[in-house]
């Protein structure tokens, strides 16, 4: 599903990644580890194309990224779903538009965006909040939230960057849960964490890197 | 369907979001749409004053030789004007033209009434576009023993055709320099609203929106924020409008200070660059965080 083929990116001059390559398949949960500014979010950034790689190729459910063009990468990137550490949700908005938001880019009608956030909103826990704003709701709730946000268009990649790095460890389990559920369903998840006693009991798959450079 | 929806609802929606930005946006059009209608109406006045000054001063003085009699002025007067196809000329007797010139009590007195010596006035008006010095010298040619001096102020008339071209251009270009000021202003108006909702952008982006889908509620916001401002300017321009009143005065300089322009015209046109200036301001405004 995800190949890196002795991929280089730079972000800068001193941070990026060199020569990475790995294969992750169908399905898989795959925790991204390494130190802070080891360049866990490099590798997430090339794979939502938010940074373009030097050399190497990235093939995503077949396709090398770097055919994409300008016009195409929307549309590629609507079959990836994002988790962030700082959640990014819109504080102007409700807990249901921030959910509706990638079902109003793909064009669904309102019944079936509000049957959709009605039955995510159930599965996390947080149907009697969805007319609450962001800022009402705790860090675990808010993470929640993104989640929900980012599994609602059913993607077949989510890339998850460190999303549990704000939130306690009963609320990062929590998290963490609800992003295996959806693996079983044949999502592809890569998790970047730091927090290796969160994951440790629940490892299988791993990628570790550390200056850029992959380890395991 | 839905994403039409969707781009309407976000953009009115922003209104009610973002009170201030939306204010302070829809108030910098309609500074810059007044200040464009003032130059516009700058440019009819100079225009009428143009107009009004030709039709008033571009007049050929035939002065008739004391000779003849007023009776005999006129009709050699009345000849010019058939011969040289002109529409509007004024005779003046010659007791008119003495009474004119206002002479001095004691010369009046002294001239006992006796008028012979005095010449009789055939004003000539010109139609825009004509020569007057061909005009001259077809008088000159034909009615020379009967015209005993022939007067036309050509040289004052051409300096003020310079002066109003030199001030057409002016306006021309002070108009050009605000319009291309007001976009940039709007558009970093605007560009400053986009700053407090880069999150925003960012959020569609990464969730596969395509730059035309985040840039259209940003652009129609823009052009209702352009309509609002046009409408404001519109009523500033209407009590304007209602406000002064010119109508008393009774010379030509002060009357081509009332514009011939109708306030729908400047409705009109205000609404349409506000238009404008919110759709390019809200591009341009939008464009660093699409590309």
């Amino acid at each position: 599903m995800i190949q890196f083929e002795n991929v280089t990116a730079k972000r800068s001059d001193t941070k990026g990644i060199y020569n990475i390559s790995f294969d992750i398949k169908k399905g898989q949960f795959v925790y991204l580890m390494g130190p802070t500014g080891a360049g866990k979010s490099t590798i997430i950034k090339v794979i939502q194309k938010s940074i373009n790689i030097e050399s190497g190729s990235v093939i995503i459910a077949g396709n090398n990224i770097l055919d994409l063009k300008q016009n195409s990468l929307a549309y590629y990137r609507r079959d990836i779903g994002m988790i962030f550490q700082d959640f990014k949700l819109l504080n102007d908005r409700s807990i249901f538009e921030n959910i509706a938001i990638p079902l109003q880019i793909i064009g669904c009608d309102h019944k079936t965006i509000e049957n959709k956030i009605n039955s995510i909103l159930s599965k996390v826990g947080l149907l009697d909040k969805k007319n609450v704003y962001p800022n009402e709701l705790s860090g675990g709730e808010q993470q929640k939230v993104c989640v929900a946000r980012a599994i609602i268009k059913t993607p077949k990649i989510i890339l998850a960057d460190e999303p549990t790095g704000n939130l306690d460890p009963s609320a990062s389990d929590d998290i963490i849960n609800l992003l295996e559920d959806e693996a079983k369903k044949g999502t592809t998840i890569i998790m970047a964490t730091h927090n290796y006693p969160l994951i440790e009991d629940r490892i299988k798959h791993f990628i570790e890197i550390n200056d850029g450079r992959l380890i395991k | 369907m839905e994403k039409i929806k969707f781009i309407l609802f976000e953009s009115f929606i922003s209104f009610k979001r973002y009170p201030i930005y939306s204010i302070i946006s829809s108030l910098t059009v309609s500074i810059c749409l007044l200040l464009i209608s003032f130059i516009f109406y700058l440019s009819n006045v100079s225009n009428n004053i143009s107009d009004n000054f030709k039709s008033n001063e571009s007049v050929i003085d035939l002065y008739i030789n004391n000779s003849l009699t007023d009776i005999e002025g006129n009709e050699i007067c009345l000849e010019i004007m058939d011969n040289l196809n002109l529409t509007k000329i004024t005779f003046v007797t010659k007791q008119n033209l003495l009474n004119k010139a206002s002479l001095n009590k004691n010369l009046k007195k002294w001239l006992n009434n006796d008028i012979s010596f005095a010449p009789c006035l055939c004003s000539l008006n010109i139609i825009e576009g004509s020569n007057a010095i061909e005009i001259i010298n077809i008088i000159k040619k034909t009615y020379s023993d009967k015209i005993f001096k022939i007067s036309y102020p050509e040289s004052y008339i051409l300096k003020f055709d310079k002066f109003i071209t030199s001030i057409y251009s002016f306006i021309f270009i002070i108009g050009i320099i605000l319009i291309v000021v007001s976009i940039f202003n709007i558009s970093n108006i605007i560009r400053l609203s986009v700053e407090t909702r880069k999150n925003i952008i960012e959020t569609l982006k990464l969730h596969g929106a395509t730059n035309s889908f985040i840039r259209a509620p940003f652009v129609i916001e823009g052009l209702i924020q352009g309509v609002i401002g046009a409408l404001i300017s519109n009523i500033i321009i209407f009590i304007i409008f209602n406000l002064i009143t010119l109508d008393n005065y009774n010379h030509f300089l002060i009357n081509s200070f009332i514009t011939t322009i109708s306030f729908n015209l400047y409705f009109f046109l205000n609404i349409i660059i506000g238009s404008l200036l919110g759709f390019i301001g809200s591009n341009l405004g939008t464009a660093n965080y699409l590309d």
